[in-house]
């Protein structure tokens, strides 16, 4: 056996790979493609025929596989946040292996609008947003969507090593508004107000800890010859009634 | 006219010799103070849809920057208006009038580029001068 193993998606030990390349989090990086994706399919025909903010949901290098904290705002807009947030726990799944369960946070933010004067035809886009990613959290897939190095209308879960995935909700916010309370010694009250739209929502995500790996060949299962032997109950002699062979497993099992 | 009216204008004349070259030149950061009208949509003009026109009131001479906290400025004393210039209120603060797809921006532009504020407060009180209180618009920060 080999120590080498994997958790969901990630096999340790984490090979060197190419010189300076992203250790990335293979579900955050995983759902966040996904998500950027569903959005894009969903909104971006909208979008494009509303100008005067983003014409597109999420641009291609808008896709931040970590947390937003308190330096979204540096990052280009709009934008895709997703990260591992909360506390990781481990969780008796059978009697061979255990699972790992994370809560894999997302925060989506558009481009900036200004209230009251210009919320009447975007109010409803935070709505989309989140019916959009509840939508591809549901399907866990889209035919037309490639995981990268699978093919089209693989499984999320199959293309990020997840047992599972769910959906768990979102809240909307008008966020990093300005003039905002406290701010340049005034409250925000009664102004026109500048900020973001945006939605943070939350995924749970089961991830398999893997056992050790069998090797070829200490660990390779081979052909095993099964035969059941009968007697007349009053002597020691056997003879054979039934001789199977059992096949070892090829590798296409589901 | 008034003594307040009268000395408007040569107030004005002096604030610019301390603003601006050929004088004593202390004020490096220019004040634009831009009226942006937007097409709309369907549901009429709407602010931040379709395409944009501007119009930009420069005010000269050029403002007094004071920092305040949160990371904006104090600007003033800018001069009432009078018959040899000046600035009103409604020009200092075109937000009561505007129609539904406009938006105020105020820009100052000095050593470090240009950058943009929303007006949070106009001080217009005192007999002669106006200030506005800015906030920036930039979150990124410092700049």
């Amino acid at each position: 056996m080999s120590e080498t193993s994997a958790v969901g998606g990630l096999t340790l030990p984490v090979s060197a790979g190419a010189a300076n390349a992203e250790l990335a989090d293979p579900a955050v990086a995983g759902i966040a493609r996904f998500l950027a994706w569903a959005l894009n399919n969903d909104l971006s025909a909208k979008l494009a025929q509303m100008a005067g903010t983003s014409l597109v949901a999420v641009p291609a290098a808008n896709v931040y596989p970590w947390a937003p904290d308190k330096h979204w705002q540096r990052s280009t807009l709009p934008g895709l946040w997703c990260a591992w947030g909360g506390k990781s726990k481990r969780v008796p799944h059978t009697t061979v292996y255990d699972r790992r369960e994370r809560r894999i946070d997302v925060f989506y933010a558009f481009s900036e609008l200004v209230a009251p004067n210009g919320l009447r035809s975007r109010a409803g886009l935070m709505a989309a947003a989140e019916a959009s990613i509840a939508k591809a959290c549901d399907r866990g897939r889209h035919e037309s969507y490639a995981p990268t190095g699978y093919p089209a209308g693989t499984p999320i879960a199959r293309a990020c090593g997840l047992l599972q995935w769910q959906y768990e909700g979102a809240e909307q916010q008008f966020t990093a508004s300005i003039p905002a309370p406290g701010r340049a010694g005034t409250s925000a009250d009664g102004h026109v107000v500048r900020g973001y739209p945006s939605i943070k929502a939350s995924i749970l995500i089961w991830e398999r800890l893997d056992g050790h790996t069998l090797e070829d060949p200490t660990d390779a299962a081979g052909e095993v010859l099964v035969t059941i032997n009968g007697s007349d109950g009053e002597s020691t002699d056997t003879i054979p009634i039934l001789e199977r062979i059992v096949s070892p497993p090829d590798g296409d099992e589901e | 006219v008034s003594f307040r009216t009268q000395f408007l204008g040569p107030l004005a004349e002096l604030r610019k010799i301390a603003a601006e070259p050929p004088g004593f030149d202390l004020r490096t950061s220019i004040l634009t103070i831009r009226t942006r009208t937007w097409t709309g949509g369907d549901n009429g003009a709407e602010v931040r849809l379709g395409t944009s026109t501007d119009s930009d009131l420069v005010l000269v001479p050029r403002p007094k920057l004071t920092p305040i906290d949160g990371g904006g400025f104090l600007v003033g004393p800018i001069t009432p208006q009078s018959a040899t210039g000046g600035y009103t209120v409604a020009q200092l603060n075109p937000l009561p009038t505007l129609t539904a797809g406009q938006e105020v921006l105020y820009i100052l532009s000095g050593p470090a580029g240009d950058y943009y504020y929303t007006l949070v407060e106009i001080q217009h009180h005192k007999a002669f001068r106006y200030m506005l209180k800015l906030a920036p618009l930039d979150r990124a920060v410092p700049h």
